[in-house]
């Protein structure tokens, strides 16, 4: 069940009871989670835990085989969302920046809409923001990881999002690139009051830059603030839920 | 002769503009697939008395859906059904072919393209699919591009992903049969792919790649029907033996 939250209420995403299983394969069991308006949350877990199905729940690209996913009125056509992997899928993909921060608007234009002043304005916003002005013409198989991402990023702002949601952004992208990365993606948390869900499997880069973490591995392990995470202390309750789990491990699942 | 080159250049243009979908979502050898498809719907026109290319376009929509049904709902890899619907519908129409020798000759026009048997219906025909083509294109070019760039980010959007890929394929099916009598089956899907992949290494953007696919494209078509009347040659042959040598004089030009 995939419900709408009233959008006077202070929640953006909530889920109840959630589960998921692909094949007879239990892929998320029983999760609950609260995110509210402005947050920026860290969803963290090994490769294979689940994370990337969450988030296919969340964009109603899945639906929950039980319990439900509550997501703020109208948010839909309101999330920005960066997939897992996308800058290594367009190698040899002839399109400019700007083709790509257009389709921002694909959705919003609906069928057979023309590219009107408000989409104009919208993207010119996004690029603005993104510092990626000088870009617009290349390609983009000629573009750097970090320059990709920020592409990608402009592309999700042109959606004037209210939720930002990125997916292992940093797969594929050199050190330097992934701090710079981060910077922007704070910046924009906080200049334009953002709520942000950040998936990753690396903890520290998480923690470093989220307000709360959720973790999870199959089922949700912990859920606290970023300032009052202990690695160690969720290091050993993924260890202990893997030796006494149920559910059986996921394997060919969409995570 | 007149015939032939208003039939080429409306092909020229829209194998292309199909074409161009079709490689950049990796879905090349389905315009191969159709190709061999519709000649066994031509085959079925000569055997019925029904006209080929209207036989051979119900029958590529017919396998167009089949494909994504058992595809989608019997989960049946992608590749493995392009190659059983490319070898099946060549096997039956050679059983058919063999117990009908009669129009060996007529088929052969078929397969590898003939400019002198391009009749006037023929004609009416292919601008009315090609208009058909080229409208859907342009109303639903942004959808188009979009599940081309990334299918996960389009429907998280609200498109949908599917509706627009059987979209394509029914463009693509209708793309083939209006080239069956120029180029022929066996050599069409050279057509939609060959000026797309030499447009690929200088387009500088994805409606400019376009442009040049169809810049190289008619480039081959007209010249290589003017090549293949003066000499005598197959006109399929022709353009697509053109189509090549403008891509590996590309290939050159691009590696230094």
């Amino acid at each position: 069940m995939r419900h709408l939250v009233d959008s006077e209420n202070n929640t953006h995403i909530s889920a109840k009871n959630l589960s998921f299983y692909y094949n007879g394969h239990s892929v998320l069991h029983d999760i609950n989670f609260r995110v509210k308006r402005g947050e920026y949350l860290g969803i963290v877990g090994p490769n294979g835990s689940g994370k990337t199905t969450l988030i296919k729940i969340i964009l109603g690209l899945l639906s929950p085989k039980s319990g439900s996913i509550e997501v703020m009125d109208d948010l839909k056509s309101r999330i920005g969302y960066v997939p897992q992997y996308i800058s290594e899928t367009i190698s040899q993909f002839p399109a400019t920046v700007i083709e790509i921060v257009q389709t921002g608007r694909t959705a919003i234009r609906g069928i057979l809409g023309r590219f009107s002043v408000d989409d104009a304005r919208a993207v010119e916003n996004a690029v603005q923001v993104s510092g990626i002005k000088h870009l617009l013409k290349r390609r983009l198989d000629e573009l750097s990881g970090g320059e990709r991402q920020k592409v990608f990023i402009a592309r999700a702002l042109a959606t004037e999002p209210l939720i930002l949601i990125l997916d292992e952004p940093d797969a594929g992208v050199d050190f330097i690139s992934q701090e710079a990365f981060y910077d922007f993606v704070s910046r924009l948390h906080k200049k334009l009051g953002l709520t942000v869900v950040l998936v990753s499997h690396d903890i520290d880069t998480v923690v470093r830059e989220a307000d709360s973490v959720m973790c999870i591995n199959h089922t949700l392990v912990c859920y606290e603030r970023a300032d009052s995470f202990v690695k160690e202390k969720y290091l050993e309750k993924l260890r202990s839920k893997k030796e006494r789990r149920v559910p059986r491990a996921e394997k060919n699942s969409h995570a | 002769m007149i015939r032939a080159f208003i039939a080429g250049s409306v092909i020229a243009i829209i194998a292309p503009l199909v074409g161009i979908f079709l490689v950049v979502r990796r879905y090349a050898l389905i315009a191969d697939t159709l190709a061999h498809i519709t000649f066994f719907g031509v085959v079925v026109g000569f055997m019925s008395g029904l006209p080929p290319l209207l036989t051979a376009l119900g029958t590529s929509l017919a396998a167009v859906f089949g494909i994504e049904r058992l595809r989608t709902v019997q989960k049946l890899p992608s590749d493995s059904l392009l190659s059983l619907f490319l070898s099946g519908s060549l096997a039956i129409a050679t059983v058919l072919i063999s117990m009908h020798r009669g129009f060996n000759l007529n088929l052969f026009s078929f397969l590898f393209g003939s400019i002198t048997t391009v009749s006037h219906g023929d004609i009416i025909t292919i601008l009315v699919l090609a208009v058909f083509v080229i409208g859907v294109i342009i109303a639903f070019y942004k959808e188009l591009f979009f599940i081309s760039f990334n299918e996960d980010l389009a429907q998280a959007s609200g498109i949908r992903p599917r509706s627009f890929g059987i979209l394509l394929l029914v463009l693509a099916a209708c793309t083939v049969v209006v080239s069956l009598k120029i180029v022929g089956a066996l050599l069409i899907s050279a057509l939609m792919v060959i000026p797309v992949l030499t447009a690929i290494g200088y387009g500088r953007g994805f409606l400019s790649t376009t442009i040049l696919a169809v810049f190289f494209s008619l480039t081959s078509v007209i010249g290589g029907i003017f090549i293949s009347y003066f000499w005598g040659l197959s006109s399929g042959g022709t353009i697509v033996c053109l189509a090549l040598a403008i891509f590996v004089i590309s290939i050159f030009i691009n590696s230094k």
